[in-house]
């Protein structure tokens, strides 16, 4: 009898938040460094791609450094609480950015690079399982906490194997227009766990454009000092 | 001509009468040198009415499109501590979103009669991307209520499909350069991607109901949507960024006097971000732009005809005098058969009346005829120079009647006046010299 | 002949009246009509010329078809962001002064869109990218109300004082301008704040414009070597452009070069709004006073010519030929012209010197614009005074010219008969 109440709840679905958080896990642990290669596709224009190496500290910190390609080399992201800061090395000054405004150029914003976890700005809610992109998954719908949020709703699709992978997220405006919406893929074994590694977000307004992040290295439960995240830090080297 | 009523002393009117169609007759007796003086005045008082029309042409464009779109005569709007005016045409559009901005229109035309308010219009202005295809420009959209707002609807008239209906949500109307930029014909789709004041990101999906042909050169990339469209785009349900207010006296002061009593009624409303406060402005003030402009021009036409008439004045008088010179036996004759001082100068006005009567009538045909001709055509202003003076493309020239009548009664006013001194002249002349002039 | 002069002179004097008030509607059209002319001419020199040594230019050239992609047509006092540019800029300016002596120098500029940051915030701006070397030719109107003019090589930014203001930023001081190159990547460029730039005249249309080192606003945007307008200036300032323009535009036809020419009047906008305005209405209003002053002298001449008839033809039957008849005539009218002219010019002289000290006043805040100030300072020009009277002098010749022919004609004997 208790093992049948065990069985039970253990089958019982798992509560949306908790599915949430799981899945935020998912890609980046808690604290992490790693590497990744972004790529940026136009329509009619050639590819832009760029590497950078990243930081990441709970859900508010956040730092990010281009290394390649030469141009670049030296750009600097960070996320600290409710400001982002940018740092070009042409520049020589660190200046205040929105959070809103697009990442290099591509089609992540620098809120989607900083804060890959969604549960603190949505209040999400189980819609049922389905299928996506071959494989079964919990559908959560999640709606912003408040009207500052960027996207209103995002439709989000996470593997129901246990494994909590993301698999889709579709990001809508207070319309319910769908403005770009985020494929994760390629499964992989990186930094001694397995993950997706290829993170695809397709512009739905511009037919052809879309930013790809492959994650080339990542190192989980990494210490990392708050001074990392200082803006003055921003301006000297790696 | 019977003398008996020569010597009426008064001048009851069937006496002027008859004196105004002697002076008259009088005009016709000089051929060559009235049609030469009344030439001159004939010009005049054309170049006066064309001038008039002109200056009046800007002044209409430029209010249509300044008082009547955007202004009214009273703008409530929020604005921030620390505006500092650009002298451009969006300093009218206010920052922030008014809370409440419909019901407080409606308080305001219901509670503002007893103080001149003849209408209170909202309307929401934002900055947008607006995409169709591949392509995407900065746009603004300015969402109203398309059945209160007939003066935008003229100023602004479509060169394809049709205006805004009140209900038509999802519909467009779109200024012709950022059409021609997005390849938008009527019956295509926009999408306009905001970020609303409070910072979430929204869209709408619009189809175009009408391409306009905009006139003045900061309109380019405008698209009309309705008032509650616009507010669902920017996240602001029964809000607006501008509550336009027309009064029954539109003058600058009828404004300046209503604005505190309509300042009043709007009082201090919540859910203003900090550091901003709601005002109401004037639209000499809030339009300082256009408004400046038409003063310009204005105080131009006015200078520039208190020089025509000083030249034209000194003119008649020379003219006059020399009738008077070449009339002198005549006069004599008519003093010797008792004709008072008196009548031989009301004589002499009267001429001088009648000559300018006639002048300014035939001048102001004249000058009307042409207003008339070029207000239908269009003077084009082909240059953005021109443009941006006129406030449009093409500059369409107004006839108004008051103007008309000024200038017909300046010449006419300024002929009598000329004609005061030779009739003095006229009436100083002794009987027995003036016979014996030859 | 002196016998000719001295009767014209006397006939005048006969009727005093009569030729006192010709002469004196003569001296107060000519006079305002001076007046008028330096009034406008102020303007312009208050706020068009400063535009011109400014920001205008005299001739501006673009590339052909420059705002193709923003919807066709070119507007100078937009940012160039998605402008068709010019490649190799310095080149081609060369090239237009060596085929072109009417212009004595040019300048390549490209004006953008961009945010300026101080660290902490953030303005859009508008930065004028020039070339450092060549603007004391081609922009001698900017000037600094603090600080000094950047060089070549060192990222220079002359900001407006609303920049600067909103920005709290001081000269010496550094600021970030951010924009975006083609490829959509966000770029930067560290400039420093050399001074404060102010155009007198133009205070109320600094609207976020910052000059800025040609070569910052070309890595802002990655546009390598190219620049959106090229600026030029005229050897003879006097003249007109457009014969420039389009000679330049010609010349560019024949070498298939893909580049337009325009002139400061087509491109002025806002600047000169006011000024093309005025000088329209008072070119009407010339015309008008000149035909009334005429009708005037007409009247005059004719009243003249009647009242003298039987005089005529006493001179006539006494030897005297038609040719002095005509002689006479013109001569009276050529005094009365003089007079006036002599009486316009010196009311209007003093008129001029009068508001020159005194200044005309701005009744409204659209002339405040107009005039670059609270007054206007209308100033002596030796052409003006000279050549409205002179031309005055020949309508009244002209004018005369008529009656003074009706006179020669008569017959002796008709008129003789003339009563």
């Amino acid at each position: 009898m208790f093992s049948l109440l065990i069985l039970l709840l253990a089958a019982a679905p798992p509560d949306a938040e908790a599915i949430l958080r799981q899945a935020d896990k998912a890609v980046l642990g808690e604290t992490s460094v790693y590497t990744l290669r972004m790529t940026v596709v136009r329509p009619g224009k050639g590819d832009r791609v760029v590497e950078m190496r990243g930081w990441k500290k709970g859900d508010t910190q956040g730092l990010v450094r281009y290394t390649s390609p030469p141009k670049e080399r030296g750009t600097a992201y960070l996320r600290n609480g409710e400001s982002t800061w940018l740092y070009l090395p042409s520049g020589e000054k660190v200046v205040r950015v929105g959070a809103k405004q697009n990442f290099g150029g591509g089609d992540f914003s620098n809120a989607d690079i900083f804060r890959l976890s969604l549960v603190l700005d949505y209040t999400p809610t189980l819609a049922g399982e389905e299928e996506m992109e071959g494989q079964p998954c919990y559908k959560l719908e999640l709606k912003a906490k408040d009207r500052s949020v960027a996207y209103d709703r995002v439709v989000y699709w996470v593997r129901s194997d246990g494994t909590f992978y993301p698999v889709r997220a579709e990001y809508y405006t207070i319309a319910g227009k769908k403005l770009k919406w985020l494929t994760a893929s390629d499964v992989d074994l990186l930094g001694g766990r397995r993950r997706p590694t290829l993170l695809t977000m397709e512009n739905a307004l511009d037919a052809g454009a879309r930013t790809t992040l492959r994650f080339l290295a990542i190192e989980d439960g990494v210490k990392l000092d708050e001074t990392l995240f200082a803006p003055s830090a921003l301006e000297r080297g790696e | 001509m019977p003398t008996a009523w020569l010597r009426y002393p008064g001048g009851a009117t069937l006496e002027m009468m008859r004196l105004l169609g002697i002076a008259f007759r009088n005009l016709t007796r000089a051929k060559r040198r009235n049609a030469l003086s009344g030439g001159t005045m004939v010009l005049g008082s054309a170049a006066l009415v064309l001038g008039s029309g002109l200056s009046d042409g800007i002044a209409r464009q430029l209010t249509d499109n300044l008082v009547a779109v955007q202004t009214g005569h009273l703008l409530v709007l929020v604005r921030s501590d620390d505006f500092i005016p650009q002298n451009s045409p969006f300093d009218a559009y206010g920052q922030e979103l008014i809370p409440g901005a419909e019901e407080m229109a409606h308080r305001i035309e219901a509670e503002g009669k007893a103080v001149g308010v003849a209408r209170a219009v909202p309307y929401l202005h934002g900055r947008a991307t607006a995409m169709a295809g591949s392509r995407s420009s900065p746009a603004g959209v300015i969402g109203i209520e398309p059945s209160r707002e007939p003066e935008l609807r003229a100023a602004f008239p479509s060169i394809a499909g049709r205006f805004l209906a009140d209900g038509d949500d999802l519909s467009a109307y779109v200024a012709e350069p950022v059409a021609r930029k997005l390849r938008l014909g009527v019956g295509d789709a926009v999408s306009f991607v905001v970020q609303t004041p409070k910072g979430g990101l929204n869209s709408m999906d619009a189809v175009v109901c009408g391409v306009f042909k905009k006139n003045a050169p900061w309109y380019d990339a405008t698209f009309y949507v309705t008032l509650r469209a616009a507010q669902a785009l920017f996240d602001g349900a029964g809000s607006g960024t501008n509550i336009k207010i027309e009064l029954r006296d539109g003058s600058t002061s009828g404004a300046h006097r209503a604005r505190d009593a309509v300042a009043r009624m709007v009082g201090a409303p919540a859910g203003v971000p900090p550091r901003s406060r709601v005002r109401v402005e004037t639209f000499d003030e809030a339009g300082r732009f256009s408004f400046s402009i038409i003063q310009a021009n204005e105080a131009a036409l006015t200078i520039l005809s208190a020089f025509l008439f000083l030249a034209a004045g000194v003119g008649i008088v020379n003219a006059m005098l020399m009738s008077v010179h070449e009339r002198t036996r005549e006069i004599g004759t008519l003093r010797a058969l008792g004709m008072r001082r008196g009548l031989v100068v009301r004589l002499f006005l009267l001429e001088g009346f009648a000559l300018g009567v006639c002048a300014a009538v035939a001048g102001a045909t004249l000058g009307g005829v042409l207003v008339l001709r070029l207000g239908s055509q269009g003077i084009p202003m082909n240059t953005m120079t021109l443009a941006w003076m006129a406030g449009g493309d093409a500059l369409f020239p107004v006839l108004r009647a008051t103007s008309v009548a000024r200038a017909a009664g300046a010449i006419a006013l300024l002929s009598t006046l000329a004609a005061a001194y030779p009739a003095f002249a006229a009436s100083r002349l002794e009987p027995r010299e003036a016979l014996q002039h030859v | 002949m002196r016998l000719f002069v001295t009767l014209a002179l006397r006939n005048l004097l006969r009727h005093k009246r009569r030729t006192f008030l010709t002469v004196a509607a003569l001296t107060l059209g000519i006079g305002l009509m001076v007046l008028g002319r330096a009034w406008t001419a102020a303007m312009e020199h208050a706020v068009v010329d400063p535009a011109k040594d400014g920001t205008l230019g005299y001739v501006q050239v673009f590339a052909k078809d420059a705002a193709a992609d923003e919807g066709g047509r070119i507007s100078f006092i937009m940012p160039q962001n998605n402008y068709r540019l010019i490649a190799e800029p310095r080149r081609v300016i060369a090239d237009i002064l060596r085929v072109e002596p009417r212009l004595e120098a040019g300048l390549a500029r490209l004006s953008i869109a961009a945010l300026l940051s101080n660290g902490e915030s953030s303005l859009e701006g508008i930065l004028l990218g020039i070339d450092p070397d060549a603007r004391p030719a081609v922009y001698p109107a900017i000037e600094l109300r603090e600080g000094r003019h950047f060089r070549a090589g060192e990222n220079g930014i002359l900001v407006n004082r609303g920049v600067a203001r909103q920005l709290g930023l001081r000269v010496g001081d550094w600021v970030v301008a951010l924009g975006n190159a083609a490829d959509g990547r966000i770029t930067a460029a560290k400039l420093h704040v050399t001074g404060v730039w102010v155009v007198h005249g133009l205070e109320a249309y600094e609207w976020g414009a910052c000059f800025v080192d040609l070569a910052a606003v070309q890595e802002l945007v990655d546009a390598g070597d190219r620049a959106g307008v090229l600026i030029f200036r005229q050897r003879d300032r006097s003249q007109a452009a457009a014969p420039i323009a389009a000679s330049l535009n010609a010349y560019f036809a024949r070498q298939r070069i893909d580049a337009q020419a325009y002139t400061w009047e087509e491109m002025g906008g806002p600047f000169i709004g006011g000024m093309l305005l005025t000088r329209f209405i008072a070119n009407i209003m010339n015309a008008v006073m000149t035909i009334i002053v005429a009708a005037g002298v007409l009247n005059t001449a004719l009243m003249s010519v009647f009242e003298r008839t039987r005089e005529v033809g006493t001179l006539r039957a006494f030897g005297a030929h038609r040719k002095r008849v005509l002689q006479l005539f013109l001569l009276e009218a050529l005094f009365l012209g003089l007079f006036g002219a002599v009486g316009g010019s010196a009311l209007g002289a003093s008129l001029v010197s009068f508001f020159s000290r005194y200044g005309i006043p701005a009744f409204s805040e659209a002339q405040r614009y107009s005039y670059g100030g609270d007054r206007l300072f209308p100033r002596i020009n030796w052409s003006d005074v000279s050549e409205v009277p002179a031309l005055m002098m020949v309508v009244c010749i002209l004018a005369a010219l008529g009656p003074a022919v009706m006179a020669a004609r008569k017959r002796p004997a008709d008129a003789l008969r003339y009563v």
